[in-house]
């Protein structure tokens, strides 16, 4: 019969040189957990408690239950406009973005003049701070000293309401976010110079063109990389703040108000903690769904070297 | 002999042990002295609560007061007042900075510029009725009235009144715009038909229908808030007594309807685009971008205008802000007094209060005016004034005795989630997406609603 061993008797099984490793080893990561432990385990606990009670930052949490939630589903003026428009910005932008990204990974993996400096061109917005992306943003496509609208009012055209009307502006955001795909298109080609060459020159023995070697090998054995950028892409736009904030600040009409923004806009302008909480709470469960399904697809699409 | 030598695992060993303990130590609360009670203004400085070198800290959310700041400190005057006290402070703090400090259990002693009624009303600020009444500089009769009796809220005095604290509604505008528009700038406007017919005077398009310059963006600084819209229309939105709310008042739905009709005229796409200009529809930025050529602002814009943009600031005249057609004979004004707000977890409460008391002085006033163009309301100081230093600001000194209804601002609770939502439905009613009376009704049931969820109707 097999007997559990208590931690205590583990202890006790232990050479004294064990449990003095034991006990360095526990003391070397002790700056990390108590780090994890405050700074994300303890957060994250309370934020489940505040969003269950009516908090403002200043006066002590009151317990309401799922108070914060009724109201969010039921009749807060925002949380469905803010839903859409981030469903919106998401469903569009990920998809495109990661298909963009490989287009041109793809098309930086080839034997080009100058690949190295298209590479790092590409690679820049990343690195770029967002401050200064959204500022260049703006002196290209405000309608009244942007660059682009500049050039159309020199030829007496209509300007164009990139970011000021709420038909455009979430396109454009997208747009926006479909230029700062630099990460995501260096993994590309990590994955794209793992394809072995042998399966290109078999394909070409078979008499495989252009197009059948890219759509037969090289998507095939990139899946498991593009699974992998599209999860990091949906947590990631989910997630989006700062340049929206920065170009649109939500408007025009909060067409552009993305589910973030309006989090931060009610814990810290409106004083809503508790409903902010249950939000951040809410966005959670949508993430984990969101990557719940792509992982639950993935064995139809995501190829794993080694599997029949 | 035997060497007393310590291995390389050793070694490690103490070292990671005497790491985590500094680190542990860095990590503990210093022992804070304890929130001082209210002490006797005007007392001994010796007697404030034991700090470390008794230090006040002060945090604001203006980025223009540093310069003021640093030639107080630096007088005589200030020195004589507060003694061996030194004066941390720290300005362009958001309310998130502040909020965050204060529910972190560190904020600093004293603030201003962030929502007075708010933090008072949930608990965050003490009063200073007592020490206003022991000090001998901070006295009714030294203050205009209105600016004495904003500071008060259910009997208690939320703030030390000061820095800036005068006449907030006016509106300004651009007199080489008027004129060039055939426009008479001495015969400007004071209804909303009336400025509405200058908006469409003064908004200027190309040929290809570009905007090039509007007249008056009704979104924009003091006209775009939730407080002066409805007043304009004789609505007081929200009452403080009862907690009752009046934004479905089918003149609130008049006024939002006046207001949208201002965007539609000048396009709303290219509108929002025109806000953007300068900073995102930053407070006044389009005015003094020189594209917006009317703005309803407080005394402070004749003296900013000209400290940021002088080249516009030449040609700015003031007027009374617009009223609805049937209140043409009002006169309006408001006041919006800011205060050295101490906070409940203040270490340094008389410190922070002798602060609020400098700010009190023609010395203090002065060096304001001259720095940053603020004025506050002492009537000792305001006869010192030269209404005509900045182009426009006589009509604000004047309006202080030819006002007919006074108007007492943002003291609602939500007051700024009330004016995000008013920031949408004028947009949409503008768009054509909303009606002007189902705008005001969508707006009282939204703050009915938060106000509730909020728990302050109880």
């Amino acid at each position: 019969m097999a007997v559990a061993t208590a931690p205590g008797n583990r202890l006790r099984g232990m050479s004294r040189q064990e449990r003095r490793n034991q006990f360095l080893g526990l003391l070397f990561i002790a700056p990390w957990l108590i780090g994890f432990i405050g700074l994300a385990v303890i957060p994250l606990v309370m934020s489940f408690y505040y969003s269950l009670t009516r908090y403002d930052l200043i006066s002590e949490p009151r317990f309401i239950g799922l108070g914060n939630y009724e109201r969010l589903f039921t009749n807060d003026p925002d949380f469905w406009k803010v839903i859409g428009n981030t469903f919106y910005y998401v469903l569009l932008g990920v998809p495109i973005g990661a298909f963009v990204a490989f287009l041109v990974a793809n098309l930086l993996n080839t034997n080009i003049k100058g690949r190295a400096i298209f590479r790092s061109i590409i690679y820049i917005p990343t690195i770029v701070p967002a401050v200064c992306t959204a500022m260049v943003w703006l002196f290209l496509l405000n309608t009244q000293y942007g660059a682009i609208n500049g050039l159309l009012k020199a030829f007496e055209w209509p300007t164009i309401p990139f970011l000021s009307s709420p038909g455009l502006a979430k396109p454009t955001l997208i747009l926006i976010y479909i230029w700062a795909q630099g990460s995501a298109v260096v993994i590309y080609l990590a994955a794209l110079q793992e394809v072995p060459r042998s399966l290109y020159e078999a394909a070409t023995v078979d008499g495989a063109n252009g197009w059948h070697k890219f759509w037969n090998v090289t998507v095939p054995l990139c899946t498991p990389v593009i699974l992998f950028n599209s999860i990091m892409g949906f947590i990631g736009a989910f997630q989006e703040f700062t340049l929206p904030w920065l170009l649109t600040q939500g408007g025009p009409a909060k067409s552009t108000e993305l589910y973030v923004m309006n989090l931060y806009r009610n814990a810290f302008i409106q004083l809503s903690m508790g409903k902010a909480s249950a939000m951040a709470w809410i966005l959670l469960v949508i993430i984990v769904v969101f990557t719940a399904i792509l992982f639950s697809t993935s064995a139809r699409w995501v190829y794993y070297g080694g599997e029949k | 002999m035997k060497l007393n030598s310590v291995s390389r695992r050793e070694f490690l060993k103490w070292s990671a042990m005497a790491s985590g303990a500094v680190a542990l130590a860095a990590c503990a609360p210093s022992p804070a002295a304890p929130a001082g009670e209210p002490a006797a203004a005007g007392g001994d400085a010796a007697a404030a609560p034991a700090t470390e070198g008794n230090v006040v800290s002060y945090w604001y959310n203006w980025s223009n007061l540093d310069p003021a700041l640093a030639q107080i400190i630096e007088t005589e005057e200030w020195k004589a007042h507060v003694g061996e006290m030194t004066l941390e402070y720290k300005g362009w703090v958001n309310d998130e900075a502040l909020l965050t400090s204060i529910a972190g259990g560190a904020p600093p002693d004293a603030h201003s510029n962030h929502a007075y009624f708010n933090l008072y009303t949930r608990g965050a600020a003490i009063s200073v009725k007592d020490m206003v009444e022991a000090s001998s500089i901070v006295k009714k009769e030294a203050m205009l009235d209105w600016a004495w009796d904003y500071s008060f809220y259910e009997g208690e005095m939320v703030g030390v009144p000061g820095i800036e604290s005068y006449v907030q509604w006016g509106m300004n505008y651009n007199t080489d715009a008027a004129q060039k528009a055939g426009l008479d700038p001495a015969a400007a406007p004071t209804t909303w038909s009336g400025v509405r017919e200058w908006h469409e005077a003064l908004t200027t398009k190309d040929d290809a229908g570009n905007l090039l310059q509007m007249g008056l963006d009704p979104g924009d600084a003091m006209g775009g808030d939730v407080d002066f819209g409805t007043a304009s229309f004789g609505v007081k939105w929200f009452d403080e007594t009862t907690k009752e709310f009046s934004l479905g008042d089918e003149r609130v739905a008049a006024y939002l309807n006046a207001a949208a009709d201002f965007i539609r005229f000048a396009g709303p796409d290219q509108f929002a685009g025109m806000r953007q200009v300068q900073g995102n529809g930053g407070w006044g930025a389009a005015f003094e971008a020189g594209v917006q050529t009317m703005i309803i602002e407080g005394y402070w814009h004749p003296g900013e205008a000209m400290i940021n943009k002088p080249e516009i600031a030449q040609f700015n005249q003031a007027t009374w802000a617009p009223v609805s057609d049937d209140r043409k004979d009002v006169k309006m004004q408001a006041v919006n007094a800011h205060f050295v707000q101490i906070l409940k977890d203040a270490k340094n409460v008389e410190g922070a209060f002798k602060l609020g008391e400098f700010f009190n002085t023609v010395q203090a006033c002065d060096i304001i005016f001259k720095n940053v163009g603020w004025i506050h309301p002492l009537k000792e100081f305001i006869p010192t004034i030269d209404a005509n230093a900045y182009p426009g600001l006589k009509f604000y000194i004047d309006s202080e005795a030819q006002a007919t209804e006074w108007y007492l601002l943002r003291r609602c609770p939500i007051h700024w989630f009330v004016k995000t939502q008013l920031d949408e439905i004028r947009d949409l009613i503008a768009r054509d997406q909303m009606t002007p009376a189902d705008g005001a009704a969508e707006l009282q049931k939204r703050a009915v609603e938060e106000f509730e969820a909020q728990g302050l109707n109880a």
